[in-house]
């Protein structure tokens, strides 16, 4: 009687450890929800304190943050575009404004890049919309694609007197 | 007079034209490195240095874009030669790769296939074995006869 208990347990233990090993595989070499991540943060690498108002032409810092969660490498563009508070965001395709900037960055698998960018504004504006898209590269169509995710930060912008 | 005019207003044209198809061949050759990267990756290469080295091609890329044409031409070709290394790296990054995936199922296989001759082992001979500990664990115990209470 005793015996069989004995048996018992450790024949679960033992299909226990198959199927935590079997796991430990399988999810390795998954990644159950794909996503990509981009971030926005201030002059002191914080969700706070970004400029809300600038001179033309003058510099100012902001810190871009791209994160890959997608399960592979990725080839991804940041595209810096600037609007009005009118502007159409949209999660299916970008904004119909020129490109002012681009940064460019190839991330793998849970990579992160989190780098300064300097801008400086051109003309003179009242709550001006400065958009950041990501997009990334398709290798079946040779092309990037908008994935729908953007940030902006608004800005007034005055000229030098 | 005229032709001067018109050879003066053309150089500057061929000159950004010059400078615009190196920035495109740099970002092609970093598109198709990229590609091939990809491809690698999904047969199991491991392509962290291939990553990190087509980071520095774009970072060349961003420097030729902030400077003039003589100089962006240098970072655009070194961007280029950068791509041209990374995809010649490939072939044998995704032939390492393919042998660590094939240790790894291996090592997966010989785990699994060693429970289960545990668990066939702890089926036929769990008795004996566990009964023979017991024995042994229990060797020291005495049999002592219960007195009788009166």
């Amino acid at each position: 009687m005793i015996d069989d208990q004995v048996k018992g347990v450790l024949l679960a233990v033992i299909i226990l450890l198959g199927l935590m090993a079997s796991a430990q595989y399988y999810y390795s070499h998954t990644t159950s929800e794909p996503f990509p991540e981009l971030g926005l943060l201030g002059p002191n690498e914080k969700i706070a304190d970004y400029p809300t108002s600038v001179v033309t032409g003058q510099n100012f810092t902001l810190y871009l943050y791209v994160g890959n969660h997608e399960g592979h490498v990725e080839y991804y563009n940041v595209l810096v575009k600037l609007g009005t508070n009118e502007s159409v965001i949209s999660n299916s395709t970008g904004m119909n404004a020129p490109v002012y900037r681009i940064y460019r960055m190839i991330l793998g698998n849970n990579q992160t890049y989190l780098k300064p960018i300097t801008l400086s504004l051109p003309s003179p504006g009242v709550d001006v919309r400065v958009v950041f898209e990501l997009w990334q590269y398709n290798v079946t169509t040779s092309t990037f694609d908008y994935t729908g995710v953007a940030n902006w930060i608004y800005v007034n912008v005055t000229s030098v007197a | 007079m005229f032709l001067i005019l018109i050879i003066l207003t053309a150089i500057p044209s061929c000159a950004v034209y010059a400078q615009s198809a190196t920035l495109n061949s740099a970002l092609i050759a970093i598109q198709n490195a990229f590609a091939q990267v990809s491809r690698a990756e999904s047969q199991g290469a491991n392509v962290t240095q291939q990553v990190s080295e087509l980071n520095q091609a774009l970072q060349l890329v961003q420097m030729g874009e902030n400077e003039n044409s003589t100089v962006s031409e240098q970072y655009y070709s070194q961007a280029i030669n950068l791509a041209t290394q990374v995809v010649q790296q490939l072939p044998q990054a995704t032939r390492q790769g393919q042998a660590a995936a094939q240790l790894e199922l291996t090592w997966l296989g010989l785990l699994l296939g060693g429970l289960a001759a545990a668990g066939i082992i702890v089926y036929f001979f769990g008795s004996m074995v566990f009964w023979r500990l017991w024995v042994r664990t229990h060797r020291g115990w005495m049999v002592r006869k219960n007195e009788e209470v009166s």
